[in-house]
Protein backbone atom coordinates (compact mmCIF):
# COMPACT_ATOMS: atom_id res chain seq x y z
CA UNK A 1 0.00 0.00 0.00
CA UNK A 2 1.59 3.53 -0.98
CA UNK A 3 1.67 6.37 1.83
CA UNK A 4 -1.02 8.85 1.82
CA UNK A 5 0.19 12.13 2.33
CA UNK A 6 -1.91 15.25 3.64
CA UNK A 7 -2.33 18.79 2.82
CA UNK A 8 -2.48 21.74 5.13
CA UNK A 9 -6.38 21.48 7.22
CA UNK A 10 -7.10 18.34 5.45
CA UNK A 11 -9.37 16.04 7.39
CA UNK A 12 -7.01 12.73 8.43
CA UNK A 13 -9.36 9.38 8.88
CA UNK A 14 -8.39 6.27 11.06
CA UNK A 15 -8.43 4.79 8.27
CA UNK A 16 -5.82 6.55 6.03
CA UNK A 17 -3.98 6.97 9.07
CA UNK A 18 -4.08 3.31 9.77
CA UNK A 19 -2.87 2.85 6.32
CA UNK A 20 0.15 4.54 6.54
CA UNK A 21 1.37 2.81 9.60
CA UNK A 22 0.99 -0.47 7.98
CA UNK A 23 2.61 0.95 5.23
CA UNK A 24 6.01 1.51 6.90
CA UNK A 25 9.49 -0.35 5.94
CA UNK A 26 9.85 -2.40 9.21
CA UNK A 27 6.97 -3.49 11.62
CA UNK A 28 7.55 -4.60 15.32
CA UNK A 29 6.41 -7.96 15.97
CA UNK A 30 7.42 -8.95 19.40
CA UNK A 31 9.83 -8.49 21.71
CA UNK A 32 11.25 -11.22 24.00
CA UNK A 33 13.44 -10.42 27.56
CA UNK A 34 16.19 -13.29 27.95
CA UNK A 35 15.62 -14.43 31.53
CA UNK A 36 18.29 -15.49 33.92
CA UNK A 37 21.46 -18.07 32.82
CA UNK A 38 19.40 -19.27 29.78
CA UNK A 39 21.69 -21.64 27.56
CA UNK A 40 19.27 -20.88 24.65
CA UNK A 41 15.83 -18.96 23.96
CA UNK A 42 13.57 -19.41 21.45
CA UNK A 43 11.17 -16.85 20.32
CA UNK A 44 8.05 -18.89 18.60
CA UNK A 45 5.20 -17.15 16.25
CA UNK A 46 7.51 -14.81 15.10
CA UNK A 47 7.03 -15.62 11.82
CA UNK A 48 3.54 -15.75 9.81
CA UNK A 49 1.93 -14.87 6.76
CA UNK A 50 1.90 -11.55 7.17
CA UNK A 51 5.14 -10.68 6.07
CA UNK A 52 7.79 -12.65 3.82
CA UNK A 53 10.84 -10.94 5.28
CA UNK A 54 12.39 -10.20 8.85
CA UNK A 55 14.92 -8.18 11.21
CA UNK A 56 15.98 -10.09 14.23
CA UNK A 57 18.03 -7.56 16.72
CA UNK A 58 19.71 -9.05 20.04
CA UNK A 59 21.18 -6.49 22.37
CA UNK A 60 21.62 -5.71 26.10
CA UNK A 61 22.32 -8.23 28.68
CA UNK A 62 25.67 -11.03 28.92
CA UNK A 63 27.00 -14.22 28.63
CA UNK A 64 28.63 -15.89 30.94
CA UNK A 65 31.77 -16.20 29.05
CA UNK A 66 33.10 -13.18 26.78
CA UNK A 67 33.47 -13.26 23.23
CA UNK A 68 31.80 -16.58 22.08
CA UNK A 69 29.55 -16.75 18.63
CA UNK A 70 25.78 -16.42 18.77
CA UNK A 71 23.73 -19.09 16.70
CA UNK A 72 20.81 -19.35 14.87
CA UNK A 73 18.29 -22.33 14.93
CA UNK A 74 14.86 -22.27 12.70
CA UNK A 75 12.63 -24.18 14.07
CA UNK A 76 13.40 -27.95 15.04
CA UNK A 77 15.55 -28.36 11.84
CA UNK A 78 19.61 -29.62 12.48
CA UNK A 79 20.22 -29.82 9.21
CA UNK A 80 21.02 -28.23 6.18
CA UNK A 81 22.38 -24.86 7.27
CA UNK A 82 25.12 -23.23 4.62
CA UNK A 83 26.94 -20.21 5.04
CA UNK A 84 30.01 -18.30 4.32
CA UNK A 85 31.97 -15.82 7.06
CA UNK A 86 34.79 -13.53 6.10
CA UNK A 87 36.84 -11.60 8.00
CA UNK A 88 40.13 -9.95 9.37
CA UNK A 89 41.63 -10.42 12.37
CA UNK A 90 42.64 -6.79 13.86
CA UNK A 91 45.80 -7.71 15.33
CA UNK A 92 47.29 -9.23 12.22
CA UNK A 93 45.11 -8.20 9.89
CA UNK A 94 45.27 -11.51 8.06
CA UNK A 95 41.77 -12.84 6.37
CA UNK A 96 39.50 -14.78 8.90
CA UNK A 97 37.20 -17.49 6.93
CA UNK A 98 34.84 -19.85 8.13
CA UNK A 99 31.95 -21.90 6.99
CA UNK A 100 28.48 -23.94 7.89
CA UNK A 101 28.62 -26.40 5.48
CA UNK A 102 24.64 -28.39 6.24
CA UNK A 103 25.63 -27.50 9.64
CA UNK A 104 23.12 -27.48 12.47
CA UNK A 105 22.50 -24.09 12.49
CA UNK A 106 23.82 -21.07 11.32
CA UNK A 107 26.63 -20.77 14.00
CA UNK A 108 27.77 -17.37 13.89
CA UNK A 109 25.68 -14.68 12.75
CA UNK A 110 26.06 -12.95 16.52
CA UNK A 111 28.41 -12.35 18.80
CA UNK A 112 27.90 -12.85 22.62
CA UNK A 113 29.93 -11.24 25.22
CA UNK A 114 30.47 -10.50 28.83
CA UNK A 115 28.86 -6.70 27.76
CA UNK A 116 26.81 -7.66 25.85
CA UNK A 117 24.52 -9.87 23.34
CA UNK A 118 24.77 -8.59 19.57
CA UNK A 119 22.73 -9.47 16.70
CA UNK A 120 21.34 -7.62 13.47
CA UNK A 121 20.02 -10.24 11.05
CA UNK A 122 18.18 -9.70 8.27
CA UNK A 123 16.11 -13.56 6.65
CA UNK A 124 14.62 -14.02 3.69
CA UNK A 125 11.32 -16.22 3.65
CA UNK A 126 11.17 -18.13 6.82
CA UNK A 127 7.88 -18.41 6.83
CA UNK A 128 7.34 -19.42 2.77
CA UNK A 129 7.99 -22.57 1.72
CA UNK A 130 10.80 -21.72 0.03
CA UNK A 131 15.10 -21.44 0.98
CA UNK A 132 15.22 -19.04 3.60
CA UNK A 133 18.26 -16.85 3.32
CA UNK A 134 19.96 -14.73 5.78
CA UNK A 135 22.72 -12.05 5.57
CA UNK A 136 23.41 -10.58 9.17
CA UNK A 137 25.92 -7.56 7.75
CA UNK A 138 28.80 -8.04 10.45
CA UNK A 139 29.37 -10.09 13.35
CA UNK A 140 32.05 -8.24 15.76
CA UNK A 141 34.07 -9.90 18.24
CA UNK A 142 37.50 -8.80 20.30
CA UNK A 143 39.38 -10.29 17.86
CA UNK A 144 37.62 -10.10 13.96
CA UNK A 145 34.80 -8.32 12.13
CA UNK A 146 32.85 -10.73 10.09
CA UNK A 147 30.57 -10.61 6.97
CA UNK A 148 28.13 -13.47 6.66
CA UNK A 149 25.24 -14.57 4.40
CA UNK A 150 23.84 -17.67 3.92
CA UNK A 151 21.01 -19.79 3.49
CA UNK A 152 19.10 -22.94 4.57
CA UNK A 153 18.62 -25.54 2.17
CA UNK A 154 15.03 -26.71 2.49
CA UNK A 155 11.34 -25.70 1.90
CA UNK A 156 10.29 -25.76 5.38
CA UNK A 157 7.84 -23.27 6.77
CA UNK A 158 9.00 -21.14 10.08
CA UNK A 159 7.03 -19.76 12.74
CA UNK A 160 10.27 -20.04 15.60
CA UNK A 161 13.64 -19.63 15.40
CA UNK A 162 16.08 -20.33 18.94
CA UNK A 163 19.24 -18.57 19.70
CA UNK A 164 22.14 -20.22 21.24
CA UNK A 165 25.63 -19.14 22.46
CA UNK A 166 28.34 -21.49 21.94
CA UNK A 167 29.82 -21.43 24.96
CA UNK A 168 28.61 -20.05 28.59
CA UNK A 169 24.44 -18.97 29.27
CA UNK A 170 23.16 -15.73 28.49
CA UNK A 171 21.49 -12.99 31.33
CA UNK A 172 19.47 -10.01 30.14
CA UNK A 173 19.32 -8.76 26.65
CA UNK A 174 16.23 -8.46 24.45
CA UNK A 175 15.31 -10.40 21.27
CA UNK A 176 13.10 -8.16 19.08
CA UNK A 177 11.27 -9.09 15.50
CA UNK A 178 10.10 -7.07 12.95
CA UNK A 179 8.55 -7.94 9.63
CA UNK A 180 9.29 -6.27 6.09
CA UNK A 181 5.92 -4.59 4.91
CA UNK A 182 4.62 -6.76 2.29
CA UNK A 183 4.15 -3.72 -0.66
CA UNK B 1 37.00 -28.28 29.31
CA UNK B 2 36.86 -31.98 30.67
CA UNK B 3 33.21 -33.50 30.72
CA UNK B 4 33.59 -33.19 35.00
CA UNK B 5 34.63 -29.33 34.73
CA UNK B 6 31.42 -28.80 32.38
CA UNK B 7 29.54 -30.03 34.95
CA UNK B 8 31.10 -28.22 37.56
CA UNK B 9 30.89 -24.78 36.11
CA UNK B 10 27.49 -25.58 35.73
CA UNK B 11 25.49 -27.56 37.44
CA UNK B 12 21.96 -28.85 36.36
CA UNK B 13 19.86 -26.42 38.32
CA UNK B 14 21.89 -23.18 37.11
CA UNK B 15 21.06 -23.71 33.58
CA UNK B 16 17.73 -22.76 31.79
CA UNK B 17 15.88 -23.25 28.94
CA UNK B 18 13.66 -20.02 27.84
CA UNK B 19 10.69 -20.73 25.12
CA UNK B 20 8.84 -17.17 24.74
CA UNK B 21 8.78 -16.23 28.22
CA UNK B 22 9.05 -19.37 29.97
CA UNK B 23 12.34 -19.52 31.76
CA UNK B 24 12.65 -23.54 33.07
CA UNK B 25 15.56 -25.80 34.27
CA UNK B 26 16.63 -28.18 31.12
CA UNK B 27 15.66 -31.43 30.86
CA UNK B 28 18.00 -34.14 31.05
CA UNK B 29 18.76 -34.62 27.61
CA UNK B 30 18.77 -31.15 27.07
CA UNK B 31 21.37 -30.84 29.89
CA UNK B 32 23.60 -33.41 28.42
CA UNK B 33 23.71 -31.89 24.62
CA UNK B 34 24.70 -28.37 26.68
CA UNK B 35 27.34 -29.98 28.73
CA UNK B 36 28.72 -31.83 25.42
CA UNK B 37 28.51 -27.88 23.80
CA UNK B 38 30.84 -26.60 26.43
CA UNK B 39 33.00 -29.66 26.24
CA UNK B 40 33.34 -29.49 22.33
CA UNK B 41 33.62 -25.65 22.11
CA UNK B 42 36.75 -24.45 20.44
CA UNK B 43 37.74 -20.74 20.92
CA UNK B 44 37.42 -18.76 17.57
Amino acid sequence: MAITTYTAGEILTAASLNNNFASGGLQFISATTIGTTVASVTVSAAFSTTYDNYKIVVSGGTNSTDNVVLALQLGATVTGYYATYTGVTYSTAAALLAADNNAANFARPGNAKTNGLFLNIDLISPFLAKNTFFNAGATVSNTSTRLCAGYLDNTTSYTAFTLTPAFGTMTGGTVRVYGYTNS
Amino acid sequence: MTYAEAVAMYPPESVHTQIGDLVRVMTPAEYEAFIQRQVDYVPE
